[in-house]
């Protein structure tokens, strides 16, 4: 679709228009586009937020460079599914507790949401999270993968995340040393 | 160069055969780390992944909220609190048992200057006669320490 750029008039038009619209249109660094509500986009998301504000949101698509369109996908699920559900009273109740941050827990479908992701579409939605300055959906996610690091091993944790351990027996040896007391109840 | 080229083929596809052979988790930023490591039981688990690979040697250094759950010493605390990253703090709460104040001394100085939030320090001191008795029932019925736990530094299952 090609806009006339010539003409103030037609493009004031469609400033208007692009204002009245009550959804963004976001394009993936694969050139997919996809639709999602501008109050939830800008609610749920600090950058696009700034973009809706400062005027810099492309009627035919805002360039999102760094996000594929899988994990793009999944952020405009997210602010979707969002928009439709209700805080529960848990949820806000739980932030206020005795000496802890104020993390909430998921919510139920919030944990779904994550659980069916595979291994590397979790780890590009944690990044496309970050980027787009997605703070609930990035402590959503670090909680997913918090949970998979829980209980476990050194060796099981480097296997789970595919960590090579490049350090020297020495180093090894120094660490357990000088935080002895963190590996005490070994 | 064709040799070279399919050496690497074969050791790219080798890992990928596995599930995943790209270490992800620590190529994110030091900071979404942070929010990860928050997220574990407590601080020692925390200070634990330093073990896993070099990237990891310092990343809990990073921590904006500590919780010294009777481990380590006051010392130790102090270096901690000392060190050259160190963050600006939101909470650190700190329990021993039956310290004497120069214990607290160490690092509360080193701590006022880190901390913008809260501190909780809680010592535990063995009371006499029944109440002492009174105080290892009711940790025998909670289980294992509880009594020294705070709510965001359980321990794994």
């Amino acid at each position: 679709m090609e806009v006339d750029k010539g003409k103030g008039e037609a493009e004031e038009t469609r400033k208007v228009a692009e204002a009245d619209r009550d959804t963004v249109t976001l394009k993936s660094s694969d050139g997919k586009l996809f639709e999602v509500s501008k109050e939830a986009a800008a609610r749920l998301s600090t950058v696009l937020a700034g973009m809706i504000a400062g005027g810099s949101i492309d009627d035919n698509g805002t360039d999102l460079k760094q996000i594929g369109s899988e994990a793009l996908e999944n952020v405009v699920d997210y602010c979707n599914k969002h928009a439709n559900s209700i805080p529960s009273a848990a949820l806000i109740s739980s932030s206020i507790s005795f000496n802890t941050a104020p993390f909430k827990e998921p919510e139920e479908w919030e944990r779904k949401f994550v659980d069916r992701l595979s291994h590397d579409a979790l780890f590009d939605l944690v990044e496309a999270a970050n980027f787009l300055g997605m703070e609930r959906l990035l402590d959503v996610t670090c909680h997913k993968i918090s949970e998979m690091m829980k209980g476990k091993s050194p060796d099981q944790i480097r296997e789970v995340f595919n960590i090579k351990n490049d350090y020297t027996k020495e180093e090894l040896e120094e660490i357990r040393q000088e935080l002895a007391w963190a590996f005490y109840d070994d | 160069m064709a040799q070279t080229g399919g050496e690497i083929a074969a050791k790219r596809s080798k890992p990928s055969e596995d599930g995943a052979g790209e270490d992800r988790l620590s190529a994110l930023p030091d900071d979404v780390l942070v929010l990860i490591l928050l997220r574990l039981d407590g601080t020692a688990t925390a200070v634990r992944t330093s073990i896993l690979s070099p990237r990891w040697r310092r990343v809990w250094a990073l921590l904006p909220e500590l919780h010294f759950d009777l481990v380590p010493d006051g010392h130790r605390i102090r270096e901690i609190l000392d060190a050259p990253e160190a963050p600006v703090l939101r909470c650190i709460s700190v329990t021993t048992k039956d310290a004497g104040p120069g214990s607290a001394a160490a690092w509360l100085p080193i701590a006022a200057r880190r901390l913008i939030g809260s501190l909780v320090y809680r010592n535990m001191v063995p009371g006499n006669d029944g109440e002492e008795e009174e105080e290892e029932k009711r940790r025998e019925r909670q289980g294992a320490d509880a009594k020294f736990s705070y709510p965001v530094s359980r321990r794994p299952p």
